[in-house]
């Protein structure tokens, strides 16, 4: 029995065909060796996504060149931009930051619903905490 | 000659009118115990997204954790979900006030005998509106679905969730699973009124209110999504991949992850999120009955048109 190797990756990727998706599946079924490395390739996954994001030292960050703006503007045309974006910026500072529906506790909540649909528990779990796809 | 044929082919493939309906089907799936290892294997018009996990299900209850790490897991059971990440445990727990198991739009049109994992196994085509909509594989010994195919309306598998692993019996290490008490929602009397009663073999159960909106479920007897209403803005999960679509009533956020869609748009209404399990044909159908997206405000498209 040939096993799928790299293409367990590109599988967890979601980068596969769906004919190549029908032949990993369909050979999981049957092979151990390819469910634990499948399975040892997500918890792999998992593991990275958990580590936290590091700034880069303001010193290793590459300065953007700057390019300055024409110069042929109309004053108008700059007049007015500069009291739009007056406007926007007062309006940002007075304006509270609206919070934000979170849809994970939604989800949690539908999913605590659909439980008391007959049987359907199993059939509706999904597990957010290790998707294979990013 | 021909009769006897026909005797036999009745034995094969067991009409209609003879076999167990959906709702039956899933009612004894549910007392089954058993352990085992999921695969979801889902083809979205967003890319295919998959996903493998341990599953569990005994005493009425379902756990799904990630490989050998159980720190992190879900519990899904009798109107409660809980989630557990390290030391932090979050429930939401909810009661029901129309169960409406009612799976009547759902036709047995086929049961086959089979095999699956070494063990025998019924295998149960289900149509929807005449269109052969889910296969279900049936364990015979324990009456657990060990796998469902979910198709879209050309045919086409939507999502594939299959057992790789079976183990039959009683789960006794779920102690660590059980469910954290939690104030159960309870259902409103009134939906809000922009939102259909039905939709496309859907029915509106329950809707339960929000810190600032509400949800209303939905549910044909087996696909069920929430429909959400609130004047805040809609953030997604964190590791969603978001994508914006198009379509000739508007444009909707979308993500889809193995096994589940989420949709968010503004309408006139407020903001709104459909959450659910539908196939993408359902979900299309479904957005068509709802409120329709508006366009993005003044202030919005001039600080898109500024600064992206």
């Amino acid at each position: 029995m040939s096993h799928l190797d790299e293409l367990l990756s590109v599988f967890l990727d979601g980068e596969t065909t769906p004919a190549e998706s029908a032949r990993v599946t369909g050979h999981l079924a049957d092979c151990e060796r390819c469910r634990r490395q499948l399975a040892e390739l997500n918890l792999a996954r998992a593991a990275l996504r958990s580590l936290p994001t590091l700034e880069l030292p303001v010193a290793l960050v590459v300065p953007q060149e700057v390019t300055p703006l024409a110069r042929r503007r109309s004053v108008w045309v700059g007049g007015a931009a500069a009291v739009a974006a007056a406007v926007i910026t007062i309006a940002t500072i007075v304006t509270p930051p609206a919070e934000t529906l979170d849809l994970s506790d939604v989800s949690r909540q539908i999913g605590a619903r659909s439980s008391l649909d007959a049987g359907a528990a199993s059939l509706k779990v999904v597990a957010p905490l290790a998707e294979a796809t990013e | 000659m021909n009769h006897l044929a026909a005797l036999l082919a009745s034995f094969l493939i067991v009409p209609t009118s003879a076999v167990a309906d959906l709702g039956g089907y899933l009612e004894r799936s549910a007392t089954a115990e058993f352990s085992g290892e999921q695969l979801i294997a889902c083809d979205t018009p967003d890319g295919s997204r998959d996903s493998l996990f341990e599953i569990a299900q005994s005493g009425g209850w379902v756990v799904v954790w990630n490989g050998a790490d159980v720190d992190e897991r879900i519990a899904v059971g009798s109107g409660v979900m809980t989630t557990v990440s390290g030391d932090q445990v979050v429930a939401s727990a909810v009661e029901a006030s129309d169960l409406g198991s009612d799976s009547a739009a759902y036709v047995v049109a086929e049961e086959v005998p089979t095999t699956y994992l070494g063990r025998d196994a019924l295998e149960v085509t289900i149509e929807r509106d005449g269109v052969e909509r889910i296969n279900l594989t049936i364990d015979i010994g324990t009456d657990a679905v060990v796998r469902t195919e979910v198709f879209d309306d050309d045919g086409n598998t939507y999502c594939d969730r299959r057992l790789l692993s079976f183990t039959p019996g009683e789960v006794t290490d779920l102690d660590s699973v059980e469910p954290i008490d939690a104030e159960p929602a309870t259902p409103i009397d009134s939906a809000p009124a922009e939102l259909p009663e039905t939709t496309h073999g859907f029915r509106l159960l329950d809707t339960y209110q929000l810190d600032e909106g509400t949800l209303s479920y939905y549910s044909d007897g087996f696909f069920s999504f929430g429909a959400v209403v609130t004047g805040r803005p809609v953030g997604f999960e964190e590791a969603a991949e978001v994508v914006v679509v198009e379509t000739e009533t508007g444009r909707y956020r979308r993500s889809y992850v193995a096994g589940r869609v989420t949709v968010a748009w503004a309408s006139a209404s407020g903001n709104m999120a459909l959450v659910g399990d539908l196939p993408p044909d359902l979900v299309e159908d479904v957005l068509s009955d709802m409120p329709a997206p508006v366009g993005t405000g003044f202030f919005e498209r001039i600080w898109s048109r500024l600064f992206g």
